[in-house]
């Protein structure tokens, strides 16, 4: 099997360089008649690379179902009694494997983009070669520097080391397929936005086939980022979603450059402006993605996924030097291509409110980078490492998140070009009215409600900024909806439908402008959950039986502990009663497994999640002196929004991305009565 | 033996975020927004101001204080004497209840425990790691526990850990020498920024127009408002 795979790869390199080398030459000789079917095998190539690399991955989650310890990487990533889906998750639980799928993923990428040339032949074939390259970079890298089917030394073992244990939960088999579809997607609109500077393409349609992927690309990075971040929370047993580690911060980057020209990208469309700036934009995506990859696999940048790193950082910082200097020669060279059409007209305007955004989405991603890299630089500098931690990004990134919000609120209501006070007080006085009364509920009610209920900003500086978070996610929301009804209204006028089915009709008419109202919704709905954390509560306590620890309205009283043996791993949970004001509303079992295979230990924690508070227990183990148990009970209120949240953002992005209902067509008066006599008569 | 702690304490919530100092956060932004009002564009202002924080942070003649920033105040000589009156009993009443109920030792603990690190290589906050078996946090909880107890000031806290441990140990970095670097540049890239961005928008907003053909005159004023509502109606939908 082994040699299988090992000929895949070979074959996916040599068609991949095929698609290259030949799309290249098919290019420069567009005027010599043999060019057009030069550049139609490299892309039948290119169509043809997936296929080997599609055969490669099979052939190693077969050898992982197949208990094939011959191979060096199913060894040390996969065991007998692994669970069938973790045996699939094997494909990119490990450097050499994820490469692999990487490499798939860009090549799947890549297929799409090939079967899909007509919408643009010559554009098309720009891109593909461009993808072709970075192809080439792939599949070299699985075969001479990170080949999963090397075999193992030595005598045939019985089993196998077995899969990390953090990995072995159900949301590892879907986060890493949605981060690297995020991570390698953002190397398509890369491809166009290279492939359209280095033709001088002319108009804008590029930007909108490279805008469709790059949504498809950035709606992917999303999920993959939260369903990360939900399994940190459900796995990892520290109580939160976030610690901003360098791979958290890695997925980030792109993320927050993405996001930064899925907005100023409309600039471009509407108004023929941020030409320069959105290359820009769109170059710094792919080549973060690329970076975040180096830093988190080079070894360089200490990360608890220590699983990942490797000696083939080099490799990427050679990928990363190539692809800047190609881009800033042909941008150099180019340049005069994209100037800009029109100019601004006043600091009131939709064009200005992209541009400050872009600064803070921007501002963002360099606190993340400088932050991930200055213990580096430090150590470069002064000779000892120090560490950059949540505390020094919860101060610098809030602020500006806060600004963002702000942004998001007032952005959307203001028109193109200029707008006038009159419009702005018109749009704006009610949804600030909403946010400043709930800001003063929430300050004068008691905090016997729960929270985030009896706010005192003045308490603490944590507080204050939930407030205004909260406060501010009002204002957004109020906007939003102000405009659904806005818009509904005017339909319903017109029509006489009901309110809902015109704003569903309006809706309809423009998915985009609408689909991206939801997903401001579901940021607000996110930032909601992550203002709860300025209540968080723990409590750790050793616990006998009929031990009672008090949280919160909460009360655990321990009932009992016990243990099994699994053929996977060994286990032993807590059995607690939970008792809400005096009531008994629940049973948890926190737990500890000993996995057999790898010699590990990890925790299970027990959450039990409502849309006020997560309350969340962790079994640590037994005190070694005293024999008693001990855990932990976090109450983390409003958690659950930002799941919530996701799925909103996701709804919107999908919404976004279906193409608008036909506008109805005006049919003049006198056209309209003469259809509706013979009905009437009727 | 792993200290039992009791950690449900009302300013919990400085656990949760990592904003640890509501009581050197709040003052200070409240006194840059008054004296940054007051006497933005003069000479003073800049030692003015720092002085009165400096001031506010360490406790001194707080009233006096804010009634100086009061009387040399521009413009907020032009608020209606209601609101300034009460934007300055706010920053009172934040400088009181920040500077009051921040030294029980529970308190503290939890505060300085999320401004360590775990030096178990688990990368996590000492007080959040989970590490089954971890060999260091439970003694570190204990040195962090007995040094509040003893009433150790959090400098002082700080620096006996960073002595044991090495630099790696703080969750984030110091604000002296180098690593006071890490605190600027985020700041300064929003300054460049926001400079780059305003120069952006004041040179475009002095672009030349397209010129017209022959015959055609651009529309300004009403008449051009006119024709952009009619466009907003007509395209809105």
């Amino acid at each position: 099997m082994a040699h299988i795979g090992s000929f895949a790869l070979l074959l996916a390199l040599a068609l991949s360089m095929y698609s290259f080398g030949g799309g290249v030459l098919a290019l420069l000789f567009q005027n010599d008649p043999r060019s057009a079917r030069l550049g139609e095998t490299a892309r039948r190539a290119g169509i043809a690379a997936f296929g080997a690399v599609l055969l490669a991955a099979f052939v190693l989650v077969i050898s992982a179902f197949r208990d094939d310890f011959t191979i060096a990487y199913i060894f040390h990533h996969s065991n007998r009694d692994l669970p069938t889906a973790y045996k699939f998750a094997v494909l990119w639980s490990g450097q050499e494997g994820s490469l692999v799928f990487w490499a798939l993923l860009l090549s799947g990428y890549g297929f799409v983009l090939r079967l899909r040339y007509k919408t643009d032949p010559r554009l098309f074939a720009y891109a593909s070669v461009i993808l072709a390259a970075v192809q080439v970079f792939f599949f070299a890298l699985v075969n001479f520097a990170a080949n999963p089917f090397g075999l193992l030394e030595g005598p045939m073992r019985a089993d196998g080391s077995g899969l990390n244990p953090l990995l072995q939960y159900p949301e590892m088999v879907i986060h890493p397929p949605m981060l690297y579809l995020g991570y390698v997607g953002f190397t398509i609109p890369f491809a166009f936005a290279l492939g359209a500077l280095i033709m001088k393409y002319p108009g804008e349609k590029w930007i909108h086939i490279t805008r469709r992927w790059t949504m498809v690309t950035w709606g992917f990075l999303t999920v993959g980022i939260f369903l990360g971040a939900h399994w940190a929370y459900a796995v990892l047993g520290w109580g939160g979603y976030w610690g901003w580690d360098p791979v958290e911060n890695a997925s980030l980057m792109p993320w927050l450059v993405g996001t930064a020209f899925l907005h100023s990208v409309m600039m471009q469309e509407k108004r023929g402006m941020l030409k320069v700036w959105n290359m820009w934009l769109v170059f710094l995506t792919f080549w973060l993605a690329i970076l975040g990859t180096f830093l988190t696999r080079s070894g360089m940048i200490q990360s608890v996924h220590a699983f990942a790193q490797s000696s083939i950082g080099s490799w990427f910082a050679w990928l990363l030097a190539i692809s800047f200097a190609v881009f800033l020669y042909f941008f150099i060279k180019n340049k005069e291509h994209l100037r800009s059409e029109h100019k601004l007209e006043s600091l009131v305007s939709r064009e200005s409110s992209f541009l400050f955004n872009n600064l803070l989405f921007l501002l963002l991603c360099f606190t993340v980078l400088w932050g991930t890299w200055f213990p580096k630089i430090s150590e470069l500098v002064q000779g000892n490492k120090v560490t950059v931690g949540a505390p020094f990004y919860n101060r610098v990134a809030i602020p500006v998140a806060l600004l963002l919000l702000i942004l998001t609120a007032i952005g959307p209501l203001l028109a193109w070009r200029k707008t006038s006070f009159e419009s702005l007080k018109r749009n704006f006085m009610w949804p600030t009215v909403g946010a400043i009364v709930t800001m003063m509920f929430l300050m004068a009610t008691p905090g016997s409600w729960g929270k985030p209920f009896g706010l005192r900003p003045w308490e603490d500086v944590s507080y204050f900024y939930s407030l205004m978070a909260i406060g501010l996610s009002v204002l957004v929301t109020l906007t939003v909806a102000s405009e659904f009804y806005r818009g509904g209204r005017v339909i319903s006028d017109k029509t006489g439908q009901g309110m809902f089915a015109s704003m569903v009709q309006l809706t309809h008419r423009n998915t985009r402008r609408y689909g991206g109202y939801l997903v401001h919704f579901g940021v607000v709905v996110v930032v909601i959950g992550i203002a709860g954390a300025a209540f968080n509560q723990e409590k750790e306590q050793e616990m006998g039986y009929g031990d009672k620890l008090n949280i919160g309205s909460y009360t655990l009283v321990c009932r009992s502990y016990t243990n099994d043996d699994f053929p996977n791993y060994e286990a032993e949970w807590a059995v607690l009663d939970v008792f809400k004001n005096g009531k008994l509303i629940d049973t948890l079992t926190p737990e500890r497994r000993f996995y057999k295979a790898s010699r590990q230990t990890s925790t299970m924690p027990y959450i039990r999640s409502n849309m006020s508070e997560d309350l969340y227990l962790v079994y640590e183990g037994l005190n070694q002196d005293t024999g008693r148990p001990i855990l932990k009970a976090h109450l983390n209120p409003l958690v659950m929004w930002i799941w919530l949240g996701v799925w909103i953002i996701l709804g919107g992005t999908v919404l976004a991305l279906v193409p608008n209902a036909p506008a109805p067509v005006r049919m003049p008066a006198r056209t309209l009565v003469e259809h509706a006599a013979p009905v009437a008569g009727d | 033996m792993r200290t039992q702690i009791g950690t449900a304490a009302t300013r919990q919530p400085h656990a949760a975020t990592g904003l640890y100092q509501g009581t050197t956060l709040v003052v200070p932004i409240a006194a840059v927004l008054l004296g940054g009002f007051s006497r933005a564009g003069t000479a003073e202002s800049d030692d003015g101001t720092k002085r009165c924080i400096l001031r506010l942070v360490w406790g001194f003649n707080l009233r006096s204080e804010i009634y100086n920033l009061r009387s040399r105040n521009r413009m907020m000589s032009k608020l209606n004497p209601t609101l300034r009156r009460a934007l300055h009993c706010s920053v009172l009443a934040a400088a009181v209840t920040a500077f009051g109920g921040a030294g029980d030792p529970g308190t503290r603990f939890n505060q300085l425990g999320h401004q360590l690190m775990c030096i178990c290589s688990c990368g996590q906050i000492l007080l959040e790691c989970n590490h089954v078996g971890c060999p260091d946090s439970d003694g570190m909880r204990n040195e962090l526990m007995a040094a509040v107890t003893r009433g150790d000031s959090d400098s002082l806290v700080q620096q006996s850990f960073v002595q044991k441990y090495g630099p790696t140990v703080l969750a984030a970095p110091s604000t002296s020498g180098f690593d006071r670097t890490a605190w600027i540049m985020p700041f300064a890239a929003l300054l460049v920024g926001f400079t780059i961005v305003v120069f952006i928008v004041r040179a475009w907003k002095n672009r030349p127009a397209p010129a017209l053909a022959d015959g055609i005159r651009p529309l300004r004023g009403p008449e051009l408002d006119q024709f952009r509502e009619q466009a907003r109606k007509e395209t809105e939908l």
